[in-house]
């Protein structure tokens, strides 16, 4: 059971990377128009 | 005379001396109906203002001032002092504020859903071992969930602390202030507990209280966006406004239709009585009497004289009148927008939303308070346990949401089905409508010419038409539409000065250096034989008569369809201006039961107050100018396409599409609406009724309570999301 203290440590750890990859994705404009992407393959326009 | 002018005209500049300047302010940090009430309490109090509106769908305050006391820029910065950002209408890239609120919106609900689940990560184990586990572990599960709950409480939480200083300096206990009241109180008591290393964590609860917040407020600004996308796609829709523009040719004014925007500055233009001023401009004419009372407030109408400014928007109320323009009218837009949603009188189930945010916050603290106190005696800790989740699971949300939130969709369901919603009130008394007066000509029915019978040998038949053609450029009635378009293209057009309207009899003016009379027989003084039929119009000069005109009319394509929807929910009548044996043809066609013909502007109003009076709920569907007055006085007034601008600024919903239909679909629209409003004040009431005895009971601890919260204006959110969905793709009628 000693391993909890490295495993949650760890959590935290992950919990931060994954945190500052949700930031990064979201102020990359990636969650702001969820339809476009799915609509395109019926688009017949080619831009 | 001279002297009466300058008298005149001085009484005029004291008028606008005294008159008020109306602002539109977009407020977009706007965050729920409460703020709408707050900033409008904020504002009401400054010297100067007269009236003060904050529309929460559209994010737009609209406040009418006097201008000597206040300018649009103090305005700005008391709003801003109010803690909003503040900005005239129209000014900023809205699109680039909306991305950066949706990114706001997205992280802050991310952020902390993701930090509420690791923590629950980290408690649960706690509360399912208890006393079992080893004492070594427990400090460092419950040091774990602190860092996770830091970042909610630090970064996610701050539109709450923010939403609490507003209402601080309001001295306001408003729905934030609650809110941040419970989060102080769970995150302090934890902290106190894990520094003493005894009692219970409420990280989770604070963090999953946050996070469900934060989720249901998301969820509420979609929507939000959604209904602005759709009403703002209707403001350009209704900017396809024509103007009639006289551009002089030989001597003469010549008449034209001219898009609205394809104005320029300095041209001539004619507004008929029942128009409303296209563009700014300066008055031509000796006089004009303007309806203002849109712009201004001002409910009499304004006398102008010749050289005085006419504000766009304004409405002719006297006789047809000329003016220069001064102002493009794209310059004049914001003016124009106005017109569209004009509702200072508020709803009854948004007024009581406001009282409700105002006195349940101030009720549900004293509630909090009385429990800790009472339950003192029974160890601190289970006071504060108590208190706390009182605190949380009381919801002013649910109960604040209930009805603005589905007034929002309200406005962008109508629009959708072709219907603009100009005064919030009426959508209450839409779906309690149980009688229906109709008028007949251009509502119902699209009148034509039948027959042209020449009574003078000498005049050619093709002069006598571009007579009459010329004649009814004054008038303002789909009849007169009907003589100067579309069936004279062949004539010749005429010139005519001096032209005189009278609603509901006939027009005259002067062509040719001849005054010529045309109208119903009793205007023109006919006594030919066929004088008494009323379906002839006739045409005179100053010798005689000249020719009759045989109107026919047919009914609008889905007339039926419309009468026999409004014939499910009341009574249907139709009240015309036109002759009495005419309006029981029409509505025997249509086949309904009563018909009230030969009604003056005033008759019909007085029949609109007769049904009031035996306790029904009116609606008045009319497009004229002498609907006008009916208009005014009925519970419900719908003006339909193509209405004249004094029929549609007296009207509570505006018909955009050509359907009549649109009208019937509305009135179960609004059916649906007020039921979802009634079931969400029930539910919420109910909600806060249960849980809050049960968190005095100790029957919910605080987690539970926190998403019981959550929950309870989720159901809100959810039930005002049955309306249906808005798109803007439909709006292409």
């Amino acid at each position: 059971m000693e391993s909890l203290f490295i495993l949650i440590p760890l959590a935290l750890v992950l919990a931060v990377i994954i945190g500052a990859a949700f930031w990064w994705s979201t102020s990359s404009g990636q969650f702001e128009d969820l339809d476009a992407a799915g609509k395109s393959i019926v688009d017949d326009d080619d831009r | 005379m001279p002297e009466v002018a300058l008298a005149r005209s001085a009484a005029v500049e004291e008028c606008v001396g005294a008159s008020t300047e109306t602002s539109v302010i977009d407020v977009l940090d706007m965050h729920c109906a409460a703020c709408a009430v707050l900033i409008e309490d904020g504002l009401r109090p400054l010297a100067g203002v007269t009236q003060v509106r904050v529309h929460y769908a559209t994010q737009r305050a609209r406040v009418a001032f006097d201008p000597a006391l206040l300018s649009t820029t103090k305005l700005l910065a008391h709003i801003e002092r109010l803690g909003y950002t503040a900005n005239v209408a129209d000014s900023l890239d809205r699109k680039a504020i909306v991305r950066a609120q949706r990114r706001r919106h997205i992280w802050g609900f991310g952020l902390s859903a993701f930090c509420a689940m690791q923590v629950m990560m980290v408690t649960v184990p706690r509360f399912i071992a208890g006393a079992d586990m080893e004492p070594e572990f427990a400090p460092l599960l419950d040091w774990a969930a602190f860092a996770l709950v830091l970042p909610v409480i630090a970064w996610s939480a701050r539109p709450f602390y923010r939403g609490a200083m507003r209402e601080f300096k309001l001295r306001r206990l408003g729905m934030d202030s609650a809110i941040v009241l419970g989060i102080v109180t769970a995150f302090a008591g934890s902290m106190w507990h894990l520094l003493a290393a005894t009692g219970v964590l409420y990280f989770d609860s604070v963090a999953m209280f946050v996070a469900l917040l934060l989720g249901v407020r998301w969820l509420e600004w979609e929507q939000r966006e959604r209904n602005y996308e759709v009403i703002q796609s209707t403001n350009t829709h209704e900017q396809d406004a024509v103007a009639t523009r006289i551009t002089l040719v030989d001597g003469f004014d010549r008449a034209e239709e001219v898009n609205v925007s394809r104005l320029n500055i300095g041209d001539r233009l004619w507004v008929r009585t029942g128009e409303a001023i296209p563009v700014d401009g300066a008055l031509e004419s000796d006089t004009a009497l303007c309806d203002e009372s849109l712009l201004t407030g001002e409910s009499s109408a304004v006398l102008h004289v010749r050289g005085e400014v006419l504000v766009a928007g304004a409405i002719n109320s006297g006789a047809m009148l000329t003016m220069r323009t001064t102002a493009t009218a794209e310059s004049s837009t914001s003016r124009r927008l106005t017109m569209l949603a004009d509702d200072a009188v508020k709803p009854g189930a948004l007024a009581l939303a406001d009282v409700v945010a105002r006195y349940f916050m101030p009720a549900m603290l004293l509630v909090a308070g009385a429990t800790f106190f009472a339950m003192l005696p029974q160890g601190v800790n289970i006071a504060a346990e108590r208190a706390i989740a009182v605190l949380i699971i009381s919801c002013p949300c649910a109960l604040a949401l209930a009805a603005p939130a589905a007034y929002a969709r309200a406005f962008a369901g109508l629009l959708n089905r072709g219907l603009v919603l100009r005064r919030a009130v009426a959508l209450e008394r839409l779906a309690k409508a149980d009688a229906f007066l109709l008028d007949k000509t251009g509502t119902l029915s699209t009148p034509s010419v039948i027959a042209v019978e020449m009574l003078r040998p000498e005049v050619r038949e093709y002069d006598a038409l571009s007579i009459v053609g010329a004649l009814e450029g004054a008038a303002n009635h789909p009849l007169a539409a009907a003589l100067r378009q579309g069936n004279f293209s062949t004539a010749q057009p005429r010139n005519a000065c001096d032209l005189e309207w009278t609603p509901g009899a006939g027009v005259s003016g002067v062509i040719d250096g001849t005054r010529y009379r045309f109208g119903r027989a009793d205007f023109v003084g006919s006594r030919a034989e066929g004088a008494r039929d009323d379906a002839l119009l006739w045409l005179a000069d100053e010798r005689g008569l000249v020719c009759s005109l045989r109107m026919g009319e047919t009914p609008r394509e889905d007339a039926q369809a419309l009468v026999d929807a409004l014939k499910r929910r009341g009574s249907v009548e139709i009240l015309s201006g036109d002759d009495p044996t005419k309006a029981a043809h029409m509505a025997s066609r249509l086949n309904i039961a009563h018909s009230l013909g030969g009604h003056t502007p005033e008759q019909k109003a007085i029949r609109v107050q007769q049904l009031q009076r035996e306790g029904r709920v009116t609606v008045m569907i009319g497009d004229g100018v002498n609907d006008a007055i009916s208009l005014a006085g009925a519970d419900v007034s719908i003006a339909v396409r193509g209405a004249t601008d004094a029929a549609r600024a007296r009207a509570d919903l505006v018909c955009i599409s050509d359907r009549l239909q649109a009208i019937s679909e509305g009135i179960g629209y609004a059916r649906r609406v007020v039921s979802v409003v009634r079931l969400n004040f029930a539910w919420a009431i109910a909600y806060n009724l249960v849980a809050i005895p049960f968190a005095v009971a100790g029957i919910v601890n605080p987690l539970i309570a926190s998403v019981g919260m959550a929950a309870s204006s989720a159901v809100v959110m959810l039930n005002v999301m049955r309306l249906g969905s808005v798109d803007r793709a439909r709006l292409k009628h």
